[in-house]
């Protein structure tokens, strides 16, 4: 455990040192905020932008505070879901090519403990970002659009991020397996992909699938607390997590570190 | 003149100031890393005028692991 | 006294080739051993293996102390032939973090760090960034890491091939030092290299061991006598060279130039095929420049046994 934490804090240093611990909730953050910045400015910018005949009148529906959260989740799902694989895909696969893995795996570290200090620190990354970027974005919503109700705000976080972190665990997992960073990026958004399509085509029989964590977030929101059958998805995406942890310790055990 | 005044500034100026921080950690980045993909002045009108996607390019694809 | 390590039938295959094929040998605590041979030979597979990067295709590593089917890797610090680090990390950092993931504590680590960045020589750079230290800064951090939890056996993989000679000179007498605490064994394509720092040589060709034992003991043993003469002019020398290969017996004969080398095979034929030589020479009024009686060196044995 003392080794781990070392292994873990390493992690922590280095997201510092190459500024992820910055730059990747600071994108979140303005990710988010645009969504409720641009639905208030939206007339403006329709009337800026010229084009409508003289006395014409724009009907735009009045927007809801919850439309633009999330409205503000789809960034994340698309942009924001891109970032962090691009960010996480070479977390194993890039020491392994460079030789510093092989650096460290000659000293008596177990096999799990590297692999899943680096999963964890991604893990923290990954809903420190998510969690600011929901609070800005909540902050302009109610100040620009509408109210919405703290436990809308909470239980939607909540869903989301847990749909991100199956995404960045894949990420990793999928890094100690195979050595390509292109590979492992493109792999991941093909299953996210996958996962999106499968349970938003199975309508309400497949209701316990990952996949319907983004679905379920929204739907949080809209409600203002956990959907129906949220928990059968949250349950079945954290079995999920432990499965793709404990493949790739042990394929990654198998791998010889050297070519 | 006239215009200026009616943006609101009060909302606008914290994505402004964001959007500052991150071309400018991601120049300080540039300065100090000793190789990036592709040359590295390429980098600096990417992230000055490439807007929020510019500095987010050059964190995941201009800048070397190790 | 048990010996330090012990390796029996150790065989790695990728595919239909072997890159080692059966090689056994021991590792006697406190001494220096190089394990030598040309490029390709295996050596890298070979200690690849030892220190648990690669696994075995078959065979067995025993190590004095360890149960079977223990972890080696906490009494093995290696140096592989590529260094890579975390060039993000100062020196210092580094050793540290190393340190600690051996499962030092904090102080003992900085202590560690700090003592070894002395031994090697790279204090004054300590607080920098890896990513600008220099081929030799880089190898000899490389040594401190190996050696911080205080392994029982440094394995160092062709550890001065990479560099200049300012370099190779520094890490050497490093060695020099590092051995009067440590096991070493370190692998290199070139002999003078272990000549100078080591006890042992196991001579490696094609993922076999062709030769093993103490340098002096093999300088000994496979020392034979070696006649060489030189005439003043090459261009005759072919007209001779069929008469004295008759002469030669058991001998190898090889021509280099105006240079005539006999290998004598068995001492006791030595005389013998002088005085033939002497008497054949003088009949064919060979313009002979030189004639010499020397023994073949390590080189000589090293070049013979990579060659065959």
């Amino acid at each position: 455990m003392k080794q781990w934490f070392v292994l873990f804090r390493k992690e922590l240093l280095e997201a510092w040192r190459n500024y992820k611990w910055i730059w990747i909730p600071l994108v979140y953050v303005m990710l988010g905020i645009m969504q409720p910045i641009s639905t208030y400015f939206l007339p403006e910018i329709l009337e800026a932008a010229g084009g409508l005949p003289e006395g014409a009148i724009i009907q735009l529906p009045e927007p809801t505070g919850v439309e633009v959260m999330v409205k503000a989740l789809g960034n994340y799902q698309t942009l924001g879901l891109l970032i962090l694989v691009l960010a996480f895909m070479g977390t194993i696969s890039a020491e392994r090519v460079s030789g510093v893995a092989g650096m460290v795996l000659v000293k008596p570290v177990s096999f799990a403990s590297y692999l899943t200090a680096k999963w964890a620190s991604a893990v923290c990354l990954t809903l420190v970002a998510t969690v600011l970027g929901v609070l800005g974005t909540w902050y302009y919503t109610e100040e620009l659009i509408g109210p919405v109700s703290g436990s809308a705000i909470l239980a939607g976080c909540l869903l989301f991020g847990l749909w991100l972190t199956l995404l960045v665990t894949l990420t990793i997992a999928l890094s100690a397996m195979m050595r390509s960073s292109g590979a492992i990026a493109f792999v991941t958004l093909l299953v996210a992909a996958a996962l999106s399509i499968v349970s938003s085509l199975s309508g309400t029989k497949l209701s316990w699938m990952p996949g319907r964590l983004t679905n379920y977030a929204g739907a949080a929101i809209a409600q203002g607390g956990m959907p129906d059958g949220a928990w059968g998805a949250v349950i079945s995406t954290v079995i999920g997590m432990i499965l793709l942890l404990y493949i790739a310790v042990s394929v990654f055990r198998k791998k010889e570190l050297v070519a | 003149m006239n215009e200026l005044q009616h943006i609101p500034w009060g909302i606008v100026a914290p994505l402004i100031i964001l959007q500052l921080i991150l071309a400018v950690i991601a120049l300080i980045d540039l300065v100090r890393a000793e190789r990036t993909n592709g040359p590295k002045w390429m980098w600096v009108p990417i992230i000055l005028f490439v807007s929020m996607l510019g500095p987010i390019s050059y964190f995941v694809l201009g800048r070397r692991p190790f | 006294m048990a010996p330090l390590m012990e390796v029996r039938q150790l065989v790695k295959t990728y595919g239909s080739t072997r890159a080692v094929n059966g090689i056994t040998f021991t590792i006697e605590a406190g001494r220096c051993t190089a394990l030598l041979g040309p490029n390709g030979a295996g050596k890298t597979t070979t200690l690849n293996m030892l220190s648990g990067l690669l696994k075995p295709t078959s065979g067995e590593i025993r190590f004095d102390g360890a149960t079977k089917g223990e972890d080696l890797r906490a009494y093995i610090g290696y140096l592989p032939q590529y260094t890579a680090y975390y060039n993000w990390m100062t020196g210092r950092e580094f050793l540290i973090y190393v340190g600690q993931l051996t499962g030092m504590d904090k102080r003992s680590a900085v202590q560690r760090a700090e003592e070894l960045l002395r031994l090697v020589g790279i204090e004054d750079a300590k607080h920098r960034r890896i990513g600008g230290y220099s081929g030799g800064m880089k190898q000899r951090l490389g040594l401190a890491q190996a050696m911080m939890h205080r392994p029982r056996l440094l394995v160092l993989d062709e550890p001065v091939s990479a560099l200049d000679p300012i370099g190779r000179r520094e890490v050497l007498e490093l060695m020099k030092r590092i051995r009067q605490e440590t096991t070493i064994l370190f692998s290199t394509h070139v002999l003078p290299d272990a000549e100078e720092v080591c006890d042992d040589v196991l001579i490696i060709r094609q993922g076999e061991i062709v030769i093993a034992g103490s340098l002096d003991e093999i300088r000994k043993s496979n020392q034979r006598p070696v006649i060489e003469l030189e005439l003043e002019d090459g261009e005759a020398l072919a007209d001779w060279l069929p008469a004295l290969r008759e002469l030669a017996g058991s001998a190898a004969v090889e021509q280099n130039g105006p240079v005539v080398r006999f290998t004598v095979e068995d001492a006791d034929e030595l005389p013998r095929i002088r005085q033939q030589l002497m008497i054949r020479l003088a009949e064919l009024k060979a313009p002979l420049s030189r004639l010499e009686i020397a023994r073949t060196s390590l080189e000589d044995l090293f070049m013979e046994a990579v060659r065959r």
